[in-house]
């Protein structure tokens, strides 16, 4: 074990601490945990996995909290903010279909043709 | 380095849905190892696998700045021409990378060797930076470990600094392809990161993004001003979408250089800067007289491949392997053979993370045959003494 703080690299982003101290460093744990308690919020208390496909998250400007809606959990009190805040189409129909106005000159599916080839993008 | 059985969790299956770790089992099979991890001494962490992680980093960019200009490099690694400038700016312009994870051969004796890096579109890291954490914190509760057993692991940390780093304020989108449950699971952990970040997220799939012509849209018709893609720049690079003007309006993670790091291609190009280096593995285009040398003993990758798709070992001139794939289209690269450790009868490969230029965590994967792949298992790690 080295006994020279400055050569430990390890834990939490915090090089240089001792390793008897790590379980009370208050910046692991409270990390940790604020990790869990973002997703349960988001999710509707259902899972980490908040920012599933269609959801969204802003900052509050008055709070400095994350405000997030979903099609899965608008209906569980969480509310939408910033500027994303006055329509949300996520979670109504598939691929581009409701978009816009219905007189949108966007077009979709433009992305997505190769991986329909393989297993999985991430790697 | 020790293969070390532990009691399993009994409650683990329901610690893992309160948590989103929804794909710690695939097809029937457990994923995540709950009765086994890897123990390090700190000096094999620090010596043998961060420092060689940190040095690989710097001669990677160093490989980027060389070959970004020069178009016989880019041909070599079959990167399209028309991507070209897209990649050239990116990098001239320092856009940040976010992450990456070099996947290593290492046995607890002598050098790290790197098999690959997944600078693009790396995966496991969920599991990485918080399953395995909290897996260390519950076992030295529960005295299945040493009181002050520890871990090579600030990925969560260093994710969300990064993000405030690399984006400072504003909206992310999230994006990957659809029904691939560990990649939602994925930019799901990185979208709450960088909620963490202070970060407006939301998330759209890949097929769903927009393009109106100046540029990129979600489905509100909300500019997408960065996008996380869990989707390789090869694909995006061929896709309609790549050769838009809108390429130019969004910023992208990783950013386009990464398209160079991404490439099997980069293993050859570092193995020409730096021969001999002790972390690495004489690697050659396959289509290059150099790979002549490696005939008897190499594994051949696809120059764009994941999850260990279309590998073929050959040991003192017998095939000892292979993986079926899609990929190989563009061609290969052979890299001499460095078989993976075995532990209990396991292989066992180091991925080494890598969170903007810093070194901060690993993660092992274990599998019945050499070749990592998508069916392989993950194994958390602690250091002991």
């Amino acid at each position: 074990m080295s006994t020279n703080p400055a050569k430990r690299p390890i834990n939490l982003g915090q090089p240089g601490a001792a390793k008897h101290s790590l379980s009370k460093k208050p910046g692991m744990s409270a990390g940790r945990k604020s990790t869990l308690a973002i997703g349960l919020i988001a999710a509707g208390g259902m899972s980490i996995f908040a920012f599933t496909p269609r959801e969204q998250c802003e900052v509050d400007p008055a709070t400095g909290q994350q405000q997030c809606s979903s099609s899965r959990s608008s209906s569980s009190g969480s509310s939408h903010g910033g500027s994303s805040s006055s329509r949300s189409s996520w979670g109504f129909g598939s691929s581009g279909s409701d978009s816009g106005s219905g007189h949108s000159t966007v077009a979709r599916g433009g992305f997505g043709s190769s991986g329909g080839f393989h297993f999985s993008g991430g790697g | 380095m020790r293969r070390l059985r532990i009691a399993p969790r009994p409650d683990f299956a329901d610690y893992a849905r309160q948590i989103g770790f929804t794909y710690h089992a695939a097809d029937g099979q457990p994923y995540w190892q709950d009765e086994a991890y890897y123990a390090f001494t700190l000096d094999q962490i620090e010596k043998d696998l961060e420092t060689p992680s940190q040095e690989l980093a710097a001669l990677c960019r160093d490989v980027v700045g060389r070959v970004v200009g020069s178009e016989k490099d880019l041909t070599r690694l079959r990167i399209p021409a028309h991507a070209w400038p897209l990649i050239l700016d990116s990098w001239r312009k320092r856009q940040p990378s976010l992450y990456g994870r070099f996947d290593m051969v290492y046995d607890g004796h002598g050098p790290a060797r790197l098999l690959e890096y997944n600078a693009d579109t790396p995966t496991s890291l969920f599991e990485s930076a918080v399953v395995q954490w909290h897996w260390l914190e519950n076992g030295r509760e529960r005295r299945a470990l040493p009181e002050d057993a520890d871990q090579f692991n600030s990925i969560h940390d260093a994710l969300i600094q990064r993000w405030r780093v690399v984006v400072g304020s504003g909206h992310v989108h999230f994006s990957c392809m659809k029904d691939m449950t560990e990649d939602e699971g994925t930019i799901g952990y990185l979208a709450d990161c960088a909620a963490q970040a202070g970060l407006g997220v939301s998330s759209i799939y890949v097929n769903d993004i927009g393009d109106d012509g100046a540029r990129f849209v979600d489905l509100a018709e909300k500019p997408i001003d960065w996008l996380f893609k869990l989707y390789p720049w090869e694909w995006m690079l061929a896709d309609e979408f790549g050769r838009s003007p809108s390429m130019g309006a969004t910023r992208f993670l990783e950013p386009p250089w990464k398209s160079i790091l991404s490439n099997k291609g980069l293993l050859a190009l570092l193995w020409e800067a730096e021969p001999g280096h002790p972390n690495l593995l004489p690697a050659y285009f396959a289509d290059e007289p150099g790979a002549a040398k490696l005939a008897r003993n190499h594994v051949r990758k696809p120059i764009y491949s994941r999850e260990g798709a279309n590998i073929d070992m050959v040991d003192r001139g017998r095939a000892i392997a292979h993986s079926d794939g899609t990929y190989g289209a563009e061609g290969f690269i052979v890299q001499e053979l460095a078989m993976p450790p075995r532990f209990d009868g396991r292989y066992a490969t180091v991925g080494s993370w890598i969170v903007g230029d810093t070194a901060c965590g690993i993660g092992l994967r274990e599998d019945d045959t050499p070749i990592i792949g998508n069916m392989s298992r993950f194994v958390p790690h602690a250091i002991i003494g």
